[in-house]
């Protein structure tokens, strides 16, 4: 069975007063994640994806169609509790989705929710606060921290509950490349090493190289899906619906439709580098 | 210039003080506010500012420090024993038209003063060595009772926690729209009254919004987080009272026989409670 399951979801945000229609955002949206996966939500603004990360965990729930997690319905209130202890979100905005005023503290905020003995939850911030290399910080509070190391707290946080699936909104938006560089070496470590699913939304085409599989949204529906070669690989299609690709596909499209042809689809400067080499070597 | 604002102002150290249990600090400091209005002659008032002065050199915090929270109120101190002074009743020591001064003035100046001091001192204390969640822990604990009456207790604790947790955030933030509005042009330093108030909504405004927007966010991340209120919640860190506490309880209530025996047995200086 899949792990989350989004079965025609339909989702409209209401009018506001000025008597505007209804406006839908997610149109029939059908797709399902394994456990383990590494899965990249990409589409420009208005597509739906956060709108989507909020459905994984019953924060929102479709108006029409069903979205389920290990079997369980995100429509059903009672399930809603175990559905968000297998399924962590975490926002975009590091600082406000910390809540104490102590680094350990705040970890602790999820499993003291689930009722956990104190001693267990003092055992899973420790591990947790390691997980994202934050241990040190543990005594520090949260609005002396850069923007990176407050959002690898949030992700703490949310390991602290031992989740099966993490889902994040955009976590790298209001980050430096420094904390984009953090955060997502985090992210493929906890996929790596804790197989924890991960749902990244993102619109950072070298972030979303990084996934297993990335999934195109576009108006509220998927535009393609597939692994990040098979995506990138199809230039055209994500450049009509105005998205860009990797820096290095994108060279590597451009030499070969220049007539340099590269065989394979080239996602980072290394396997660009590679690509151009052997072209050269075959001429 | 407002990040130098911190309220509930806390320095850690390793001091006794430190590592007592924040329950029995509101508790002692409520019995000692107390007692320092039943204070009613020399003797019990000074044992009562000697106890304070012992209690601060406990806490191993800087002198500085203190001092800075007593200047802060030093013009009230001044005008309420100087309105006393004049307003005591008996025969008067010195007198210039209206203006009396009597020994129960006298007596009643010096006690007012004491008496605040001594109050905002031992006050001092308890935020300068408790953490904000320590405090808000120890609040929560002791008006549990009170959830009998239907009072929200862990409510009210959730929310003194995240407004502890986002002073510094929007304080920063009204710096940060404090700088955007004057690169626009806004004036917040010269103008009258009128005029400067006027001036600070541009700040109010988005500083509202954003608080909103945030707090919008603070209550998802809290959901996903399974935050489902008090029932069934557990705590990290679970209070315990240590043999500092039960050194201090007894310490204190030493104190305050003490002056309960000063009270009774010598004669009564000042028979106002202020």
């Amino acid at each position: 069975m899949e792990f989350i399951d989004v079965r025609d979801v339909v989702f409209g945000y209401e009018a506001d007063e000025e008597g505007k229609e209804n406006k839908i955002v997610l149109k029939k949206l059908s797709f399902s994640i394994n456990k383990g996966e590494f899965v990249a939500l990409l589409g420009h603004n208005g597509s739906g994806k956060s709108t989507l990360a909020k459905m994984f965990n019953g924060i929102l729930q479709p108006d029409e169609g069903q979205v389920t997690v290990c079997g369980m319905n995100t429509l059903d209130e009672d399930k809603l509790l175990d559905i968000r202890k297998k399924v962590g979100l975490v926002l975009q905005n590091p600082d406000n989705q910390l809540v104490a005023s102590i680094v350990e503290e705040d970890v602790a905020f999820g499993p003291e929710n689930l009722g956990i003995e104190p001693k267990e939850i003092r055992k899973r911030v420790d591990d947790a606060l390691k997980a994202v290399d934050m241990y040190e910080y543990r005594g520090h509070a949260p609005h002396k921290l850069s923007g990176g190391q407050k959002q690898r707290v949030a992700i703490a946080g949310i390991i602290a509950m031992q989740p099966d699936c993490i889902v994040l909104d955009e976590p790298t938006a209001m980050l430096d490349p420094q904390g984009r560089k953090e955060v997502m070496d985090t992210i493929v470590k906890l996929n790596k090493e804790k197989n924890i699913t991960i749902i990244l939304i993102t619109h950072y085409m070298d972030e979303a190289a990084l996934a297993d599989r990335l999934v195109v949204l576009d108006g509220g529906k998927i535009l393609t899906d597939g692994t990040p070669k098979e995506v990138f690989s199809n230039v055209e299609l994500l450049k009509k619906h105005s998205l860009d690709v990797p820096q290095s596909t994108e060279l590597a499209h451009k030499l070969s439709s220049g007539g340099f042809k590269i065989g394979d689809t080239p996602l980072d400067v290394e396997e660009c580098v590679e690509a151009i080499d052997k072209a050269l070597k075959k001429k | 210039m407002l990040k130098e604002i911190t309220l509930g102002q806390y320095f850690p150290g390793k001091s006794v003080l430190h590592k007592m249990d924040p329950r029995m600090k509101i508790i002692l400091l409520t019995c000692y506010i107390v007692f320092i209005f039943f204070t009613k002659n020399y003797i019990s008032l000074a044992i009562m500012a000697v106890s304070v002065l012992g209690v601060l050199t406990l806490s191993k915090v800087s002198p500085k420090l203190y001092f800075k929270s007593v200047k802060a109120i030093i013009f009230i101190v001044i005008f309420t024993s100087a309105l006393n002074l004049f307003y005591g009743t008996g025969e008067p020591i010195w007198q210039w038209g209206v203006l009396k001064i009597t020994q129960a003035g006298i007596n009643t100046a010096v006690f007012v003063a004491v008496r605040i001091i001594a109050l905002v001192l031992i006050s001092s204390v308890l935020t300068y060595t408790t953490s904000p969640t320590d405090l808000t822990d120890g609040i929560e604990k002791l008006l549990k009772p009170l959830t009998f009456f239907h009072i929200q207790v862990h409510e009210i604790a959730m929310m003194m926690t995240i407004a502890l947790r986002f002073i510094p955030t929007l304080l920063e933030e009204t710096d940060k729209i404090m700088s955007a509005q004057k690169a626009r042009g806004a004036n917040f330093e010269s103008g009258n009254f009128m005029n400067r108030i006027k001036a600070l909504i541009p700040i109010l405004v988005p500083l509202f919004v954003s608080a909103f927007r945030r707090a919008f966010d603070l209550a998802m991340a809290m959901e996903s987080r399974c935050y489902h209120g008090g029932d069934g919640r557990t705590r990290m860190k679970v209070l315990k009272y240590s043999k500092y506490d039960f050194m201090a309880l007894g310490v204190l209530t030493v104190i305050f026989v003490g002056v309960i025996v000063c009270n009774v047995m010598l004669p009564v200086t000042i028979r106002t409670g202020m």
